[in-house]
């Protein structure tokens, strides 16, 4: 009896050992990053995202109501602000067909067929936001049926949000650069007077929404106010996308390179449509 | 009355995480929160472990990208749930801290697996922040909650009377 006791302890000791080694193993891999969504993930991430949108719409019907409401308070201010920037708007029109024609002619001459910065765009509505909140992710209403596909970035009209980790038919998750892991690396250069400066992304601050840059040269001069943008190296980001506008800019420890601060462009706390940029390669 | 409170928590955990600052004061876990005020209500142990498993699944599949992992998460905390239910007795107080505790150790268990598998990096700071901002909006909706089942049972003779 107490021999048989014992076995049966060891026994439950080393199946509960098994059992937790299994679910960690599945939990790694469930967990990864890279991986693809399997039939039966996307059939619920699609009913999840209707069933979402169904239950949201009165919700955002108040909310877009008030919204409305509040902001015709402030109709004439943004009147006035809409009034100088229509005056210069015809400058910046004949200057962008300019800058257009140059880049073309460039294209034909070097026989190009894309740019860096070449891209198509697809509207997305946001639907859930960092649900589980360690994963830094939203999903939006557009899947691999309407052109979505994995790696894609997504900007808002003030800036870079993040790229394409999932895809569904009919929804897709959004990783956000705030996310540690995200933000890291992401290849960005600084306007200076005439010229460009590249660095790395190297961190993501989200209390003070700031990104760090660094491998910046130490002879550089960098303006406070100075804009951020990426610059279409590497095989996700296009080139050209607002990353955010120079907030302070330091030395490292050995005073051998610059580390800038970046004041993100984008309130990732604000995210409700987004457009997703497709890069177009040759 | 159990799946209802459930569904309902769900979806709502969904339509709120569009109106809060994502990482504001206000993180909601209202699926959590439904499986701790659902619990007194069932008799047998094994249908309150289903419960949690597949509400757990449906979070999984619909909210997050993770496979199961919710799915065991959310049966572990159904067994601390249980626990403290079985020390604390069914009043409002009793309820709030069985609320907060109960997201403590969601978070602790959640953030430690993430990292255990090296899907994050340790940061106290960040532990200690998630926890704060999930307590505020998730304990006034376990009041709601508390309010809205304490009515019902009074109807039914449930618990909570």
């Amino acid at each position: 009896m107490y021999k048989k006791r014992r076995f049966d302890k060891r026994y439950l000791f080393i199946l509960v050992v098994i059992a937790i080694a299994l679910v960690l193993v599945v939990l790694a891999v469930s967990l990864q990053k890279d991986r693809d969504l399997n039939p039966i993930e996307k059939v619920a991430k699609d009913i999840g995202t209707v069933v979402l949108k169904v239950v949201s719409a009165p919700f955002n019907f108040v909310h877009d109501n008030i919204e409305a409401m509040i902001e015709k308070d402030n109709v004439y201010e943004k009147y006035k602000e809409l009034k100088n920037k229509e005056e210069q708007l015809d400058s910046v029109i004949s200057q962008n067909d300019n800058l257009r024609s140059e880049v073309d002619k460039l294209k034909e001459t070097l026989d190009l067929n894309t740019v860096l910065s070449d891209k198509v765009y697809l509207n997305a509505t946001i639907v859930s936001r960092n649900i589980g909140y360690w994963y830094e992710e939203v999903t939006i209403d557009k899947g691999s049926k309407n052109g979505i596909e994995k790696d894609m970035a997504v900007v808002t009209p003030k800036g870079l949000i993040g790229k394409i980790t999932k895809v569904s038919n009919y929804s897709s998750t959004v990783q956000l650069l705030s996310n540690d892991h995200m933000s890291d690396k992401i290849s960005v250069k600084i306007k200076t007077k005439d010229d460009y400066v590249y660095g790395l992304i190297s961190m993501y601050d989200s209390k003070t929404n700031t990104y760090t840059v660094e491998g910046i040269s130490e002879n550089v001069d960098i303006d406070k106010g100075a804009d951020v943008v990426t610059t279409g190296m590497g095989t996700v980001f296009p080139s050209g996308l607002m990353i955010g506008k120079v907030k302070e800019v330091t030395t490292d420890n050995f005073d051998l390179s610059k580390v800038i601060e970046v004041e993100a462009s984008v309130d990732f706390d604000d995210l409700d449509y987004v457009t997703v940029l497709k890069r177009v390669s040759n | 009355m159990k799946i209802i409170i459930l569904i309902v928590s769900f979806l709502l955990e969904g339509v709120i995480s569009n109106f809060v600052s994502i990482n504001g004061y206000f993180a909601p876990l209202f699926t959590l929160v439904s499986l701790i005020m659902i619990c007194p209500l069932f008799d047998d142990s094994t249908n309150y472990y289903k419960y949690a498993f597949f509400s757990g699944l449906a979070y999984d599949l619909f909210y997050t990208d993770t496979i199961i992992f919710h799915a065991i998460i959310f049966c572990f905390m159904a067994f601390i749930i249980m626990r403290l239910n079985l020390v604390l007795t069914d009043n409002f107080i009793n309820i709030l801290i069985i609320v907060a505790l109960s997201i403590v150790f969601y978070r602790i268990i959640t953030y430690g697996i993430l990292v255990f598998i090296n899907s994050m990096s340790f940061d106290v700071l960040a532990l200690v922040d998630s926890i704060l901002k999930s307590l505020i909006l998730n304990l006034i909706y376990s009041m709601l909650l508390f309010i809205i089942i304490k009515k019902f049972s009074r109807k039914k003779k449930y618990v909570y009377s």
